[in-house]
């Protein structure tokens, strides 16, 4: 069953207006579709648009051409306080509130459902104390938002958002400062909001490895478009994914499901050995610039064993007890080789 | 499918009643010191009996409580609330912990409007009567120092209507302020000697030219401030967290920003108007009211602002008035000498209370 459409765009055209200028458009002719339920990664080089699409999408941004659908309504014909009521945002910024207790902070999301004063109403105070438990930050409640890591600060940040009882919510690059954990474990928990909450989730990010793992969809926007929009696996087998990062310095590579640095290469080499030391040396050469082919179809070959709990390698008659070493002692051999099989 | 959660307060504020009770006592305490004392000491129990009526008190001190002493205890806590309360919108609008009231230029036009008046007093001859029949003077400069603070306040409001970005405004509003100081500087180049000393004198700041047929138009500007600020309480609130935020929670920033910035210059252009530019004041309290509360949100900040700006400028007036002696010092030397420190030693002690203003 198809879920219901909850931000729609027609013909969205994104971009820049200055006066006496020619608009610089960002991407044209959009169509793409958020669903309920569905937690959406936007993709896309520095400079192709994202914050700008995201932008458009929050009405924070007029389009150049074409229209945003949020719940069949034109974005442009609700009210702030009516679109506040069905959407919300979390940006990159760190936001700085000096000293509220997290929860005040919370709090601050029932903006668009409070009388002039602000004053919490009991179905206020719920909705609060419910998006504190859907992110789990009930231990941070009390504590002033000055003292919080980054990472917890943006949990409030979407615990913010999720008072504000969205139907579509927008992240533009939520999760950019963070560290490795701290991003795993905000977009778990942004698709267990969009999966069980029924909320439309939109992510920009440049985690590709990550969004590639969560994401339900991804929206793909190579600059200049058009945007591409599809689930991660199949844009991956169809080289969309390639293409969209296509004239950065790195490559997408299909086989590993990451980038690759497109730096001239230095040689090939073969490798034999298995488990964590074979994989950290496969990782090491490709690094150096060497393409790491199966046994057999290249020289020089590396065999990785253990000796005595320590990985070892040995290449020829050279044995050598770190990558450090083999990194040293590979051009020596590549070119020894180069010598004797000029072309090979 | 929504599960039920045992309710938790979500505490914006919380209730500090010693903190509040303490903001208030010393309000009062310092209102009667700043009643009773000066250059004639007159008693408490007195002034008590002069405020409800009593007519068993010497003429001479019904005269020096009703005609000086409290106009200019009414003055001084008006424009310290004042002061304060347009102080913490801009530091807040602009998320800007050095931010003050007259960030955008208001006193620089206001400080033009007296010096033109000023000069042009010599030029035609008016000199001797804005110095001799003082009060008349003094109405003078009030209406030229509403003027100039009015003059810039459209500029930048009209400027404001225009720009997007708050650091933007932010920027023109310091530049209207050197452009009408550089013009001061190049009018008092023209000036002769005593009408350079007026102007100095109407800079150091001083909450005892108000008179009784003044107050009634001081109070009720002041009065709109207020109640605008704490109007706005709400969407001051919700900049905390920067426009974007504050726009994705159905803040109209535009009009926010208008309303904000015009009940900051109200309160900021009065005081200019009718005490001259006083320092000092409208950057400290909100920071010191912070730390006492220990909370950003504005509807515990503009009460306690209002309560702590009212008994600091009754403060450093008392102390500019160096009771039991003929001295006046400067008020603006005072509020600056004695409150700059201060807020060095706070904010060096609690450093993440400079956090963006808040």
């Amino acid at each position: 069953m198809r879920e219901t459409a909850m931000l729609t765009t027609r013909a969205l055209t994104i971009g820049y207006q200055r006066p006496k200028h020619p608009p610089s458009i960002v991407a044209a002719d959009m169509d793409l579709t958020l669903r309920a339920g569905a937690f959406v990664c936007l993709l896309g080089p520095n400079g192709a648009g994202k914050s700008t699409l995201i932008r458009t999408l929050a009405g924070m941004q007029a389009p150049l051409a074409g229209t945003v659908l949020l719940g069949g309504e034109a974005l442009a014909a609700l009210s702030a306080r009516a679109l506040a009521q069905r959407m919300s945002l979390v940006l990159t910024q760190r936001v700085a509130v000096g000293m509220m207790p997290a929860a005040a902070l919370v709090a601050l999301g029932r903006h668009p459902y409070t009388d002039w004063a602000g004053r919490l109403r009991a179905e206020d105070e719920a909705a609060v104390a419910r998006a504190i438990a859907d992110v789990g930050i009930e231990s941070l409640a009390h504590r002033p938002v000055c003292e919080l890591s980054d990472g917890e600060r943006q949990k409030v940040m979407i615990a913010r958002a999720l008072a504000q009882e969205p139907r579509v919510m927008l992240l533009d690059e939520a999760t950019a400062f963070l560290d490795l954990p701290r991003r795993v474990e905000l977009m778990h928990l942004l698709r267990r909001l969009a999966h069980d909450g029924g909320r439309a989730i939109l992510l920009s990010t440049h985690d590709l490895d990550l969004a590639l793992r969560c994401a339900d969809r991804l929206w793909l926007l190579p600059p200049g478009g058009p945007v591409r929009d599809g689930v991660p696996e199949d844009l991956v087998l169809c080289d969309a994914f390639a293409a969209a990062f296509a004239d950065a310095g790195a490559q997408f590579d299909k086989g590993s499901g990451a980038f690759t640095l497109a730096g001239a290469r230095r040689g090939t080499a073969a490798l034999r050995g298995d488990g964590v030391p074979a994989l950290w040396t496969c990782r090491a050469l490709e690094r150096a610039g060497y393409r790491v082919l199966p046994r057999g179809m290249a020289e020089p070959l590396i065999e990785v064993r253990e000796e005595g709990g320590r990985p070892v390698w040995q290449i020829h008659e050279e044995t050598c007890r770190s990558l450090e070493e083999v990194l040293a002692l590979l051009p020596r051999l590549c070119s020894t080789l180069c010598e004797e099989a000029p072309g090979g | 499918m929504t599960t039920q959660h045992a309710p938790i307060t979500p505490p914006l504020a919380r209730p500090r009643p010693f903190v509040w009770a303490a903001l208030l006592g010393t309000l009062l305490l310092v209102c009667a010191l700043e009643l009773s004392l000066g250059s004639v000491l007159i008693p408490l129990k007195s002034v008590l009996a002069v405020l409800s009526g009593h007519q068993d008190v010497p003429e001479g001190w019904r005269q020096i409580i009703l005609l000086f002493r409290l106009p200019r205890t009414a003055t001084a806590m008006l424009a310290g609330a004042a002061l304060g309360i347009a102080g913490l919108k801009m530091q807040t609008l602009f998320r800007n912990p050095l931010a003050d009231p007259f960030v955008l230029g208001i006193s620089s036009g206001a400080s033009l409007g007296v010096a033109l008046v000023v000069l042009a007093a010599g030029g035609f001859g008016w000199s001797l009567l804005l110095e001799r029949s003082g009060l008349a003077g003094d109405a003078a400069l009030i209406l030229a120092a509403t003027l100039g603070a009015v003059a810039v306040l459209g500029l930048v409001l009209g400027v404001a209507r225009h720009v997007e970005s708050n650091l933007t405004l932010l920027i023109v509003g310091l530049m209207f302020g050197y452009i009408t100081g550089s013009v001061v500087s190049i009018l008092m180049q023209f000036a002769v000697e005593h009408q350079m000393q007026n102007y100095i004198t109407w800079t150091f700041g001083s909450f005892g030219g108000v008179t009784w047929r003044q107050m009634g138009v001081f109070a009720a500007t002041v009065a709109c401030g207020l109640t605008l600020s704490w109007i706005l309480a709400k969407p001051l609130n919700a900049l905390l967290l920067g426009e974007g935020y504050a726009r994705s929670m159905g803040v109209n920033v535009r009009a926010a920003r208008f309303w904000i910035i015009l009940g900051a210059s109200l309160l900021a252009g009065s005081v200019t108007a009718f005490c001259g530019p006083i320092g000092f004041l409208g950057i400290a309290v909100p920071h010191v009211c912070r730390l006492l509360l220990k909370t950003s949100d504005h509807h515990a900040l503009v009460p306690a602002v209002m309560l702590l700006g009212a008994t600091l400028a009754m403060l450093a007036d008392l102390l500019a008035q160096a009771p039991g002696t003929q001295i006046a010092l400067p008020l603006n030397a005072v509020t600056s000498l004695i409150g700059a420190p201060v807020v060095v030693g706070v904010i060096l002690r609690r450093r993440h209370v400079m956090e963006a203003g808040a």
